[in-house]
């Protein structure tokens, strides 16, 4: 089981950076427009409105302090 | 009378602006709610306040801010690299760490709250909308496998070697000052990003 939720993690992992690589690949046709936004420009969209920019900023600070900061790892219950 | 064109595109604009906002305002109350059951009543309240903050705005009813003011990029790399070096050196889980954090967030929500200059307008949102809808997929299975391995794990250690989150992964290599330094400098790196990026380029 441990593998299989690791393997959910990798898969998300990879379809990451195959959307990005997708975005960025070399067109035959430089004057033909992307198919695909690369993250870059998907933040630079979201992060011109205030309410998706302040959400990422506090999940952004939330990693620092979670991992930095308090427990990271939760205790088992049993 | 009817709505002038003009009129008619400015109000429509503003109701899409509010429904971002009220999405966005569920997001951060589904994690509040999340960390609530985690019984992490900081990080709860961290996320409950920012959803409350966000919704008074889209209600209009928090004063007008000022345009945004560029920051010199020389002075955020170095605030950044000065911030980094001290993140990799405090403890981890001390009082240092945490107040570092707490003092980078609070900067960083302050001075990205302000609007940046509108961005010129898409000449094509296809390709913007195309990725939006291949990365929304990716980031809820994330989320929710995130989820299910918290709840699967947490009844016993022997469930929760079987179900880890990714916190329970990388914890291990936080451990390391290397991976602490990676991380501070990672995690620092990205701030300065969400704080310049999102405007005209």
């Amino acid at each position: 089981m441990r593998e299989l939720t690791i393997a959910v993690y990798l898969l998300c992992l990879v379809a990451a950076l195959a959307l990005e690589l997708l975005a960025r690949r070399p067109r035959r046709d430089p004057e033909q427009p992307r198919r695909l936004s690369a993250l870059g420009a998907m933040l630079d969209a979201l992060l011109a409105r205030r309410a998706p920019r302040i959400a990422l900023i506090v999940f952004w600070w939330w990693l620092g302090w979670h991992f930095l900061v308090v427990r990271t790892v939760d205790p088992p219950l049993g | 009378m009817a709505a002038q064109p003009s009129e008619r595109t400015g109000r429509r604009a503003g109701l899409r602006a509010a429904l971002v906002a009220v999405l966005w305002v569920a997001v951060l109350g589904i994690i509040a709610t999340v960390q609530l059951v985690r019984e992490v009543p900081v990080d709860a309240a961290v996320f409950a306040i920012a959803a409350a903050v966000l919704l008074l705005d889209a209600a209009g009813l928090l004063p007008a801010t000022p345009a945004r003011r560029r920051i010199p990029r020389t002075v955020l790399l170095g605030a950044g690299l000065v911030g980094a070096a001290l993140l990799a050196l405090a403890p981890r889980h001390g009082v240092a760490a945490g107040v570092l954090v707490a003092g980078m967030g609070i900067a960083v929500a302050a001075l990205a709250w302000p609007d940046p200059p509108a961005p010129e307008p898409l000449r094509d949102p296809r390709p913007l909308r195309r990725a939006m809808a291949a990365w929304g997929p990716v980031v809820v299975v994330l989320g929710l496998s995130q989820l299910a391995s918290w709840l699967l794990g947490r009844p016993t250690a022997e469930t929760k070697l079987a179900h880890p989150a990714v916190s329970e992964l990388l914890d291990p290599l936080l451990d390391h000052p290397l991976g602490q330094a990676l991380f501070a400098a990672a995690w620092v790196a990205a701030g300065i990003g969400l704080l310049t990026r999102g405007g005209p380029r």
